[in-house]
């Protein structure tokens, strides 16, 4: 499987399972299950204007007004969710940040992960037998793909 | 080191690599002696390289033919296109029987692969970070030379019980806890080390005069843990007459007369643990370095590059692909960061 170096945030956003496992996974599921119920909220609110219209000289203020209410402290505590993702990890000072994205290779030179290597040269011939495929074998003096 | 960032970045390479099994290894592997081992490996090695395994890019046949390949390849994009495109119009005339191993063969290829996967001692239950070192700016000015901007990749492995060294046994958010030494003169000799252009020995426990980390809890939420890392390390050696290759140079002109090389990193870092799971799921250590000397294989000779000069590192979590477990450069002959009879807790 092709890899690359993550990031922090990277990998904040790619994997947020693996990343920030429980804690965090629940507030965004949450945040899902929220979203979805004030989506559903509005669509309920929809049909029932439209198929079920109040009779004349009904007032429809408070039912609006609890829908509101309601919608807006769910965004509220789902806001408050995502500010707790980010207080979970310490940060790193503007020196050493600084100096993480200098070391770290950049999209264009980590492009040589997107090649499915295999890791030794008879992992390779094995599967192109597999695949009646030729294989390309890269030697170095210390690992290609690591200490070279 | 420059062959992975040169020439396989390249979008025509890499779309290439599709028609192909692209494979990469380590043509010194102490364990393998793919030069004069008995394995069917070595053999298959051999025959495509004449008996004489170098460094290189090939193209071959699983039986071990070969269609195209040379040593020169390996700095040169278009050369490399040419025996892939090469490579694979022999193989469309080559019958099954020219290119494909025998049953017997395959059997014994896929049991040896089978062996070597269950002897790979990836700490799977453990920690396993990341390491990559660049230059960084020596002035404010950009620094037009190419060369400057190499980096290169190795990975730390920690067992488990290695990896929960770095966590205190009680977390209570604003203690500290001093990660033990050993954990920390391992990564002073084996990854805070000059490795951005090639290769240079490890340095020993006597050359290590500070090892310090410290990991602050700054937050325990629920089962996770957040840390911030703190430390410095300093590892300082001088020529004592006795030349080590890959270590020291031979006496010439521009090379200092009494050789020193060390490396001296202020380390900073965070970390978020998971004790229910008891792994990390976020690692980062950042050094922020002076390195001092240098020899031919590390690419300090030839630009007569003895510093001191700023290096960065920085350690993060690994990912789980096959490449992302290649072996730590020291795993070596002497056994898995073992030098000059000391070992580092592997073991």
């Amino acid at each position: 499987m092709p890899f690359v170096f993550r990031s922090f945030e990277e990998n904040a956003t790619e994997k947020l399972t693996a990343i920030q496992l429980e804690v965090p996974v629940r507030i965004g599921l949450f945040r899902i299950f929220i979203t979805k119920c004030c989506v559903r909220m509005v669509h309920c609110r929809g049909i029932h204007q439209t198929k079920c219209l109040p009779k004349p000289g009904r007032k429809t203020s408070m039912k609006k007004f609890v829908f509101g209410i309601i919608a807006t402290v769910s965004l509220l505590i789902a806001g408050i969710g995502l500010s707790a993702d980010r207080n979970v990890s310490p940060q790193l000072s503007a020196e050493h940040a600084q100096c993480r994205v200098q070391v770290l290779p950049n999209s264009s030179e980590q492009s040589y992960c997107s090649i499915d290597w295999r890791t030794s040269v008879l992992h390779g011939l094995v599967d192109a037998q597999k695949n009646d495929k030729p294989a390309i074998i890269f030697l170095m003096n210390g690992h290609p793909l690591g200490c070279t | 080191m420059n062959s992975r960032q040169l020439v396989w970045t390249d979008p025509t390479l890499q779309e290439l690599s599709t028609l192909f099994v692209p494979a990469a290894d380590e043509l010194d592997s102490d364990g393998k002696n793919l030069g004069a081992g008995t394995s069917l490996e070595s053999r298959l090695v051999r025959k495509f390289s004449a008996g004489r395994p170098q460094q290189g890019v090939f193209v071959v046949t699983p039986n071990g033919l070969l269609l195209s390949g040379s040593h020169e390849a390996i700095h040169d994009p278009r050369k490399a296109e040419e025996h892939m495109r090469q490579g694979l119009e022999k193989w469309a005339n080559l019958s099954a029987a020219d290119r494909l191993m025998t049953k017997a063969d395959f059997a014994t290829a896929a049991a040896e692969l089978a062996a070597a996967e269950g002897q790979s001692g990836y700490p799977y239950d453990g920690l396993v970070l990341s390491s990559i070192c660049r230059d960084l700016p020596r002035s404010a000015a950009p620094d037009t030379l190419p060369d400057r901007n190499f980096y290169n990749v190795d990975y730390a492995w920690f067992r488990k019980n290695e990896a929960c060294a770095f966590v205190p046994a009680q977390p209570i958010k604003g203690d500290t806890h001093e990660v033990p030494r050993d954990i920390v003169e391992r990564l002073a000799c084996f990854y805070f080390v000059d490795l951005v252009r090639g290769h240079t020995t490890s340095y020993p426990k006597e050359a290590v005069e500070r090892a310090e980390l410290s990991a602050e809890v700054i937050d325990v939420k629920g089962d996770l843990v957040a840390l911030h890392f703190k430390g410095r390390t300093r590892t300082s050696e001088v020529h004592d007459g006795v030349h080590i290759e890959g270590k020291w140079n031979a006496p010439g002109p521009g090379i200092p007369e009494l050789q020193k090389r060390g490396v001296d990193a202020e380390l900073e870092g965070q970390a978020v643990y998971d004790l229910k799971t008891e792994k990390f799921v976020s690692f980062q250590l950042v050094a922020l370095s002076s390195r001092w000397g240098g020899h031919a294989y590390n690419g300090r000779l030839q630009q007569l590059d003895f510093g001191p000069a700023p290096m960065g590192i920085v350690l993060e979590l690994a990912g789980k692909s096959l490449a992302e477990q290649v072996p730590p450069l020291y795993f070596n002959a002497e056994g898995p960061y073992r030098v000059g009879g000391a070992w580092y807790g592997w073991e």
